[in-house]
């Protein structure tokens, strides 16, 4: 009786720990990871997001406002977004590898700045230079899966819910000065559902909250699809850029600032 | 008919008492701010969670933290009748003050002699200081600008045109939050035409201070159409209209003259 016992027991040991690795939570840096590199690896995608963000006002009061956005991204040079705020103005954005264009289709008024390069590049210049908002921005970049493998902290894994459409893994992330909530879907082609951005750090820790639909990876879109041509009527502006004290000089380098 | 007198003198009671408190509330500033419309009804729409950053973006503050740090909050008087009055000297906001960029007359678009002069401050952000960048303007024609990367067009290899922006970033991690070494607040700005070709061609050297307003300040009392750019009067001033992230702001300029 006692070498069946003992067999059984070194078995079970030997069965335990693979017991526990099939109850073990998925892991979240993995996940986050296998989303970025899903949309870094496409050609393109296209999806209808839905956002909302919380303002503090002067009087400390938080407002929620709200904006929709149907993008269109095609690597390496095709982006576009038809922009819907939550108070009903329109806006719409397209780069064509040369320039960027502005509509504001109800004022009948457009503006283009000419610029020549990737939709990374455009993304990062007019976020960081020209500081034009793109939500989420760094979900349009190739380099996504290492901008968060540098900036995330930490991670954990909070549940796999079944509330949204489809199951997803809900995943938290900390950064410096944020805390990254996510809802991504399972398979082999994990998308987002859900973002939530909390800013811990400023007054009011305001939230930045997306959610994402009709996600599309790689489709093929014609330039035609992505272009605008200025139709009878608009009148062209200029852009203007609002910047930070100083920040002139940040843009261009010394040495071309000399020449 | 006895009975009503007594309650119809009730009533003119009520509503004399009541006059001056309605009267007070609706000249108050904020009430008259909000009043005005415009972007968030006069809320600050901008706030630090607006973009969905992972680093939080620079809002625009309110005036007495404006002050606080050392930004020209209030340089004159507030507009008169509607109409900002002209003030003296402008003050640095950490750009030059003298630059290279003529300002006015040409065929190009036409930035008003003492823009750069306009008081700084209705509330809420409603006039802002800014810098302009280039005079050249719609011609009709966008030359194509030089190209700053070689695009891998076409290449189906997404490995290798993510390999080329793994680095792109790297010195540069909070890109979509608030520029570094940059003091609040968002005041500035910078106006740029089709002439701006990448990244690095916003110089210092071509920079000038300019003021935007976020509204015209008046009801247009005149409206006229030149070279399809439409012009607003209010009192002695012409301003023309701009885009600036998403919205219609409005730039003083000087009528041309029409043959």
């Amino acid at each position: 009786m006692k070498q069946p016992l003992k067999t059984m027991l070194f078995v079970m040991g030997l069965l335990l720990p693979l017991g526990v690795s099939f109850a073990e939570e998925p892991a979240p840096a993995a996940r986050l990871d296998a989303m970025a590199n899903v949309l870094a690896s496409a050609t393109g995608f296209s999806v209808n997001v839905r956002c909302e963000y919380d303002v503090v006002q002067p009087d400390g009061v938080k407002v929620t406002f709200g904006e929709s956005r149907h993008v269109r991204l095609q690597r390496p040079s095709y982006f576009a977004s038809d922009n819907v705020r939550s108070d009903g103005q329109r806006s719409e954005l397209r780069f064509d590898g040369t320039a960027m264009t502005f509509v504001m289709p109800e004022q009948k008024v457009y503006s283009r700045v000419a610029f020549a390069g990737s939709v990374d590049e455009m993304v990062t210049h007019l976020v960081r230079d020209l500081r034009h908002g793109i939500p989420l921005a760094r979900l349009m970049l190739v380099s996504l899966p290492e901008e968060l493998k540098t900036l995330v902290k930490s991670t954990d894994y909070i549940e796999r819910t079944t509330l949204a459409n489809e199951p997803a893994d809900h995943i938290v992330a900390s950064l410096e000065q944020a805390d990254l909530q996510a809802w991504i879907t399972l398979g082999e082609q994990p998308r987002l559902l859900r973002v939530i951005i909390t800013y811990r750090n400023e007054p009011g820790q305001p939230q930045f909250r997306a959610d994402f639909a009709d996600w599309q990876l790689s489709p093929t879109m014609k330039p035609a699809e992505l272009s605008w041509s200025v139709p009878e009527g608009y009148e062209e502006v200029s852009f203007v850029s609002p910047v930070s004290k100083g920040v002139v000089g940040h843009i261009g380098s010394e040495q071309e600032f000399k020449r | 008919m006895n009975n009503t007198r007594p309650q119809i003198h009730k009533v003119g009671i009520v509503a004399v008492c009541l006059l001056p408190v309605l009267v007070m509330t609706l000249l108050s500033p904020d009430v008259a701010a909000r009043g005005r419309g415009g972007a968030g009804g006069g809320h600050v729409r901008q706030g630090p969670a607006s973009d969905g950053g992972l680093y939080p973006r620079a809002g625009v503050l309110p005036d007495t933290r404006r002050e606080a740090q050392g930004a020209p909050a209030v340089i004159g008087a507030p507009s008169v009748g509607g109409v900002p009055a002209t003030l003296g000297a402008p003050t640095s906001i950490g750009a030059p003050t003298s630059l290279g960029v003529p300002t006015g007359g040409g065929s190009g678009r036409r930035i008003a002699p003492g823009a750069d002069r306009l008081g700084d401050r209705v509330s809420d952000g409603e006039l802002r200081r800014g810098l302009i960048a280039k005079e050249a303007r719609s011609d009709g024609k966008v030359e194509p600008p030089p190209r700053v990367t070689h695009l891998p067009a076409n290449d189906p290899d997404m490995g290798k045109y993510r390999e080329m922006f793994r680095q792109q970033n790297k010195d540069r991690l909070d890109w979509d939050g608030e520029l570094p070494h940059v003091e609040r607040p968002v005041a500035a700005a910078v106006v740029i035409d089709r002439a701006t070709v990448s990244q690095r061609e916003v110089r210092q050297s071509e920079a000038e201070e300019i003021t935007y307003l976020q509204r015209i300040p008046c009801d247009a009392e005149e409206m006229k159409t030149v070279e399809r750019t439409i012009y607003y009067r209010c009192a002695e001033s012409w301003y023309q209209r701009a885009y600036s992230n998403g919205e219609i702001v409005y730039i003083q300029a000087v009528l041309p003259a029409t043959p």
